[in-house]
This record gives structure tokens, sequence and C-alpha cells, in this order.
């Protein structure tokens, strides 16, 4: 598919999955400005290395991530971070509020169990692309994705509690 | 809570959407498709260059302040650079030019050696292309056979 020739369809791809590409490279950066740069600079490297194709999917995450882990060693922005980190979920218009609660949860998931959540929930991959995508074996993305589960019960119980 | 529960919990949570100047960036961001030639790209630089050399030559006395103003239309980001990725020649034509005798050396011959140059480039953007078809002529010397 030639996104030069098919401008909609090209825009319908993007639309589709860019809202699960930019929550996964939120989590993989330390700011909005790098999950911005690393998601238009791995968009633009699936295009090239795809021919004009839309990229597949799976390959868009996995440059992500690359292209995050450079950006880190390149430059250590850690303190830099944005105090107001905008919200990686939004409740559609006219639905009920986001829930807050889980969405906390989540982002107090340690990094690694938090990408597998990540990539399994919203980028709907599966274990075994989330492998390929982290460079871990299948069990242990499967097993993170477990423990990412443990997590999550055991701080919602306690916000309860 | 089971773990099913948890998930749909999950996946009820909406990933925001990018913001809206991001979006029209990733929209903007498009690259042309492969093997198409982008010679507006490609030619607009030459047809500058070649406006300056045309200026440099027929009117030498203004070149000095023709040059610059043609220059300065061209912004860097205008100039694309292709570079050879591919080369074949095929050898289309030999034929004899003459035999030189510088005694004592040996005689040797020269011969007009022909070939079409296929040269294939690749556009610094990773993916633009084009193909250049030229013939080559070479006069090379041969060692004369003698029996």
């Amino acid at each position: 598919m030639d996104h030069t020739e098919s401008p909609h369809l090209w825009r319908t791809w993007l639309e589709s999955h860019a809202r699960r590409f930019l929550l996964f490279a939120r989590d993989q950066t330390r700011s909005e400005a790098d999950a911005q740069d690393v998601l238009q600079d791995a968009l633009v490297e699936g295009w090239r290395r795809g021919g004009g194709a839309t990229p597949d999917h799976a390959l868009v995450f996995a440059t992500i991530r690359r292209r995050a882990i450079d950006l880190g060693r390149r430059n250590d922005r850690r303190e830099l971070r944005e105090l107001a980190a905008p919200e990686w979920f939004q409740a559609p218009v006219g639905e009920p509020a986001q829930d807050d609660e889980l969405e906390r949860a989540v982002k107090a998931l340690p990094a690694h169990l938090r990408e597998v959540v990540v990539l399994k929930t919203w980028s709907e991959l599966t274990f075994q692309q989330i492998a390929d995508t982290l460079g871990i074996p299948l069990n242990t993305a499967a097993s993170r994705y477990r423990y990412a589960l443990q997590h999550l019960r055991s701080a919602l119980k306690e916000v309860r509690s | 809570m089971s773990d099913d529960d948890l998930e749909q919990r999950l996946r009820a949570l909406r990933p925001a959407a990018p913001p809206p100047d991001l979006m029209r960036d990733l929209l903007a961001a498009e690259s042309p498709a492969p093997g198409k030639i982008r010679w507006l790209h490609f030619a607009l630089p030459l047809s500058a260059a070649a406006a300056i050399a045309l200026g440099f030559f027929m009117k030498p006395e203004r070149a000095s302040k023709t040059a610059p103003n043609v220059a300065a239309s061209a912004s860097p980001s205008d100039f694309r650079v292709f570079l050879p990725i591919e080369q074949t020649s095929t050898l289309v034509e030999v034929r004899e030019v003459a035999v030189i005798d510088r005694a004592p050396t040996r005689p040797y011959r020269l011969v007009r050696a022909t070939w079409l140059d296929d040269i294939t480039y690749a556009g610094d953007d990773g993916r633009s292309t084009f193909r250049r078809q030229e013939p080559r002529s070479e006069i090379i010397p041969v060692a004369l056979e003698i029996f």
C-alpha cells in the first residue's frame, strides 16, 4: 500500500494507530517532547524501510523502543522529566470519566512491567511480538505480564483499604 | 478481582489521542513513493546552478551581482544528494584507431572502446532513485602481437 497514492488509506492507518504508538512512546521516554520526537522518527523510518507502504505496527513499536534507548543514551534527560506530563489516557467525549485510580496504578508500575502491559493491552501485540519488540524471551514477557497484573491488583487494594 | 476483570478494566482505558499539532506533523511527514524521482527537487538546484554558470560566463562583469541573488533563492533544504549505488558497463564497440611503432620498444595498437554505462543513483532520503545511461569512449593502448 503506497500512502502517497492513497492518502486516505494512510490517514486512516495513522488515525487508528497513532494513539497506541504515542502511548508506548510516552512509556519509553522521559518527556513529552522526547515521546513525540521518537514517534515521528520511528514512523518516518518505518515508511522508508517499508518502501513507502504503511509499516507493520509491531515493527513500529520495536523502532520506537530502539530510538528511545538511543535517545536516552545520547542525552540523559532524567532531570528534565516534565512535572505536568500529559494524560496517557482519555475518555471519549460523552463516555464515563477515566479510571484515574487504575491509570495511576499503571503509571506507578516498574518500567519493565509497565511496558509489557502497554504492549499487551493497548498495542494488542502477542507475547511473541512483545518478546521480539523488547528483546526478551517469550516466557519472560508472559511472566512480566502476570507480575504486572499482581502489582496492579495490590495497588488497587491499597487504595481501597 | 480476577485477572479477567482487571484486564477488562485495563482495556476500558483509552489511550489519549495525539495532540493536533503532532498529528498534523505526522500526516505532513510523508515522503515520496519508492522509485519516483523527485524531479522538482532535483531540477531546481540544477537550474539554479546552471543560471549561476550562465551568468558567470555570459556576463562576467555582472557575475558577482547575479550569482548571490540566484543562490539565495535556493535554500539548503531544496538540495538533494544522489549517489551511485549500482553500475553496469556494457562494451558495445571496439574500433582500431592506429598502430604506434616506437622503436626500439614494442609497437602497440590504439583502440577506441565504447561502453554504455547504466548507473542507478539513490537519493539521500533512502528511497528516491533514478537511472542514467550514457555512452563512454576511451582510447586504450594494446600491445601488438608480432609473430
